[in-house]
């Protein structure tokens, strides 16, 4: 299995000559759209993260993939499908769980809307932009947000000793600067090499190779 | 940028302050002539340093509001200056001209009177984050500047500088300590983290909140008078 990280909170896991595309959203200038794509999982209908006229590039090219997420994103986009909270699921090869909750609190005078958190194939945890977690899973590898208005970087960094992945990868920072970067970046290594997890920055050319 | 708003203020109070912004969490304040420096820490990249300068104030030991070597040029250009800094700053700047300064002390310097508050600076961990000295400044009650803290004023300001994005702070508390200090005017400091993408970001949701409660918040790229 091979994940490959693109700007903001997108990613495409790659296994068997299958792909599936994780919030290919509005500041993913750099997605490089794979042709074997069955999928399309969406945590939620903010555009940073849904975005509905990417999804419609990647359907150009991969006409029969389907999209997943809160019934929020429905009304947004066709040939979606609506996932209940505790679902397990196949898209093509790939087994999913789906984790239905809310995006976290912005601020109390903002609307809450629902957030889909996902695991893939046991082995890749991503919440969306929640810091809720399941306690009882032990994924191998997480994509970790680290600069988000609903969140300090203490939270991620509690999700890590938690969850207590081998390896985390920075997701959710298009709001910081190349200092912003290096600061969380810095936080986020010495905060959670104790725990065993492995932090690291990937960008698109760097994909993690994932066995077993 | 309009300033008209502060302007007025200004005219009504009859005292002029003016306000120059450099990055991060550095700015100067000019009163008749004197000078006084707050936070001219290294990601200030666009510092320059001034004349006249009376006084500087640190807020605390973290680098990007504690440069040494800024310091160092200030003194070189105004040998009168004294630095007010917790005393985990002065012990590592002794060659220097420095004042320790503790939360409630009121200090004057070339007609300033800067008021410390806090003590603490905010905690990044529960675990893993030491506990840091932190001062927050009150300049002539009318601007407050926190440094790395939510510590309240607990007087009424004019004007705030806002630290929006911190790695010990989310939006709700910046947005809830902006409402609780409750200026006229507020400023965006402490920001060298975000990218120009997150400035437009952070500035919308701060200025969102700030006009619900009748407080204008504005970017300030060179100088205003308050």
């Amino acid at each position: 299995m091979k994940l490959t990280k693109y700007e903001h909170a997108c990613f495409v896991v790659e296994k068997d000559n299958q792909s599936i595309v994780v919030d290919p959203g509005s500041d993913s200038n750099n997605l490089k759209i794979p042709t074997n794509v069955t999928g399309i999982l969406i945590t939620h209908e903010h555009s940073d993260h849904f975005f509905p006229e990417r999804i419609a590039q990647i359907r150009l090219v991969n006409p029969s993939a389907v999209v997943y997420g809160p019934s929020s994103i429905v009304s947004l986009i066709e040939n979606a499908k609506i996932l209940e909270n505790n679902q397990n699921f196949q898209v093509g090869n790939f087994e999913i769980h789906s984790f239905v909750g809310t995006h976290d609190l912005i601020h109390p005078e903002s609307p809450m809307i629902p957030n889909v958190s996902y695991l893939i194939d046991t082995v890749i945890y991503y919440g969306g932009d929640s810091l809720w977690y399941p306690e009882d899973i032990h994924p191998k590898i997480v994509a970790i947000p680290i600069s988000a208005n609903w969140m300090r970087f203490s939270d991620a960094i509690e999700m890590l000793r938690v969850l207590r992945p081998q390896y985390a990868f920075p997701t959710h920072d298009r709001l910081l600067s190349d200092i912003g970067k290096t600061v969380a970046d810095t936080h986020m290594t010495n905060f959670t090499k104790d725990y065993g997890v492995s932090y690291e920055r990937r960008g698109p050319s760097e994909p993690i190779e994932i066995n077993g | 940028m309009d300033n008209t708003f502060a302007r007025i203020n200004l005219a009504k109070k009859g005292v002029l302050m003016r306000l120059t912004k450099f990055e991060h969490s550095c700015f100067t304040l000019e009163k008749e002539g004197n000078v006084l420096v707050v936070d001219p820490g290294a990601w200030a990249t666009d510092f320059v340093v001034p004349e006249n300068v009376v006084s500087v104030v640190v807020t605390h030991e973290h680098a990007d509001h504690f440069d040494p070597e800024k310091l160092q040029a200030i003194v070189d250009k105004n040998p009168e200056a004294i630095i007010y800094a917790p005393e985990a700053v002065t012990s590592q700047v002794n060659n220097l001209p420095t004042q320790i300064v503790s939360p409630d002390e009121v200090m004057e310097v070339g007609g300033f009177t800067l008021t410390f508050t806090g003590g603490v600076h905010a905690t990044i961990h529960k675990d893993f984050h030491p506990e840091y000295q932190n001062v927050g400044v009150i300049v002539d009650d009318v601007l407050y500047h926190p440094g790395d803290s939510l510590a309240l004023p607990n007087r009424p300001v004019k004007v705030l500088s806002l630290p929006i994005i911190a790695p010990w702070e989310k939006v709700s508390e910046s947005v809830d300590f902006l409402i609780a200090v409750k200026p006229e005017f507020a400023f965006p400091t402490h920001d060298a983290m975000l990218s120009e993408f997150g400035f437009g970001l952070y500035d919308r949701w701060h200025k969102l909140a700030a006009e619900k409660y009748g407080i204008v918040y504005e970017r300030i790229t060179d100088s205003i008078d308050i």
